[in-house]
C-alpha cells in the first residue's frame, strides 16, 4: 500500500456524502492526508431551462451557492485535517475521475448513493461508474440511517 | 470511526495479494484484527452438477473445503507478522452472499476487495460481485484496483511506527 496522501471526496450534500466526508476526515487526521472535496453541478434539463431564461447567470449562481455551502461544510472538517473544496460543472463521474487523476488521489471516499438512489441497498450510478473506472483505491459507504442497527457482539 | 476488524476475502492465489497486503496495512494502522476469508463454491450449485455421475456432490464440496482449509492456513501463516492478529475462515456458498454473511456475523468494520473479485477480464462478473457487496454491506468497502496488486517498494507496516 502506497502511503495515502491525498483523498478525494465527491460531495453532493446527501446523507451518504456526509457520512463519507466524516469518515474521510477521521481517516485523514490519522494518516495526515489532505482532503480534496469536490462538488459537481450537473447540467440537467432544469438548469438548461433556467439558463434559457437568465442566460449566463444561472449556472454561475448555482456554482457560487454550492461553493458557499461547501465552504460551510468544510469549516469543522479543517479542525481535523487539511481540506480544500472545489466546485465544477459537468458530468459527475467523469469530473470525479478527472479530479482524482489530476490531484494524484491515493483514495476516493464516497457514499454508495447520492440523492438519486435513496433506496436501502441501491448503488448509485455515479458511485458505480467511479468504482469501476477509478485507477486508485475506492472506499464506499452507506448513509448511516440506511444501515440496520447492529446486534451486540456475543 | 472505530476499526477493530478488517475483512479481506481471498481466492488463495496471487491475484488477491494486493488486497491482502492493503488490508494488512490498514489493520496494522488501526491495530485491528485481520480476517482472511476464502469462499468455497457448493458443488451442487455448479452448472455441471446435473451431469455428474458416480460422485457424491456433498463429498466433493467437503473435499474442496478440506483442501481450502489447509491452503488458507498456510496462506494466513504468511500474513502473520508484526502487531497484526490474523483470523482465517473458510465458508461455503456464493461469493458475495458468503462475504456479506461473514461480515455481519463477525461484526466486520471494513471489507477490502481485491483484483480476484474485481476481475479485470470479466467486467460483468466483477461488476456484479463487487456491486452486490458494496451496496449491501453495512460497513465501508475498500476496492483495490488490479494495478495496486503489485507489491509496494516501501517496507510493509511503515504506517505503524
Amino acid at each position: 500500500m502506497t502511503p495515502i496522501r491525498t483523498i478525494v471526496v465527491p460531495f453532493d450534500f446527501s446523507p451518504a456524502a456526509n457520512a463519507a466526508l466524516e469518515w474521510a476526515a477521521t481517516f485523514a487526521s490519522a494518516t495526515h492526508a489532505r482532503l480534496v472535496v469536490l462538488h459537481v453541478c450537473e447540467r440537467t434539463s432544469a438548469t438548461a431551462e433556467i439558463e434559457a431564461l437568465v442566460p449566463g447567470i444561472a449556472m454561475e449562481a448555482i456554482v457560487a451557492s454550492a461553493a458557499r455551502h461547501l465552504e460551510h461544510k468544510l469549516e469543522p472538517v479543517r479542525r481535523w485535517c487539511r481540506a480544500s473544496g472545489s466546485v465544477g460543472v459537468g458530468d459527475p463521474s467523469q469530473d470525479i475521475l478527472a479530479c482524482a487523476t489530476e490531484v494524484g488521489a491515493d483514495l476516493i471516499v464516497m457514499g454508495t448513493d447520492g440523492w438519486q438512489g435513496s433506496a436501502d441497498d441501491r448503488l448509485g450510478c455515479v458511485a458505480r461508474d467511479v468504482l469501476h473506472r477509478a485507477g486508485c483505491t475506492v472506499l464506499t459507504l452507506r448513509a448511516p440511517r440506511a444501515i440496520p442497527a447492529r446486534r451486540s457482539r456475543t | 470511526m472505530q476499526i477493530q476488524r478488517v475483512l479481506v476475502p481471498t481466492a488463495l492465489d496471487d491475484s488477491c495479494d494486493g488486497a491482502v497486503h492493503y488490508a494488512r496495512e490498514l489493520a496494522a494502522m488501526f491495530r485491528a484484527e485481520l480476517h482472511i476469508l476464502h469462499v468455497v463454491p457448493d458443488a451442487a450449485r455448479e452448472p455441471w452438477a446435473g451431469q455428474v455421475v458416480g460422485i457424491e456432490l456433498g463429498d466433493l464440496t467437503a473435499a474442496w473445503r478440506r483442501d481450502a482449509d489447509e491452503r488458507l492456513k498456510q496462506y494466513a501463516e504468511g500474513c502473520r507478522f508484526g502487531p497484526v492478529s490474523v483470523v482465517s475462515a473458510v465458508r461455503q456458498g456464493q461469493v458475495a452472499e458468503a462475504i456479506l454473511a461473514y461480515a455481519a456475523e463477525q461484526q466486520i468494520d471494513l471489507i477490502v476487495l481485491g483484483a480476484s473479485v474485481r476481475r479485470p477480464l470479466s467486467h460483468v462478473l466483477r461488476g456484479r460481485t463487487v456491486d452486490r457487496i458494496v451496496r449491501k454491506a453495512t460497513c465501508p468497502v475498500v476496492s483495490v484496483p488490479a494495478q495496486s496488486a503489485r507489491p509496494s517498494a516501501r517496507p510493509p507496516l511503515e504506517a505503524v511506527s
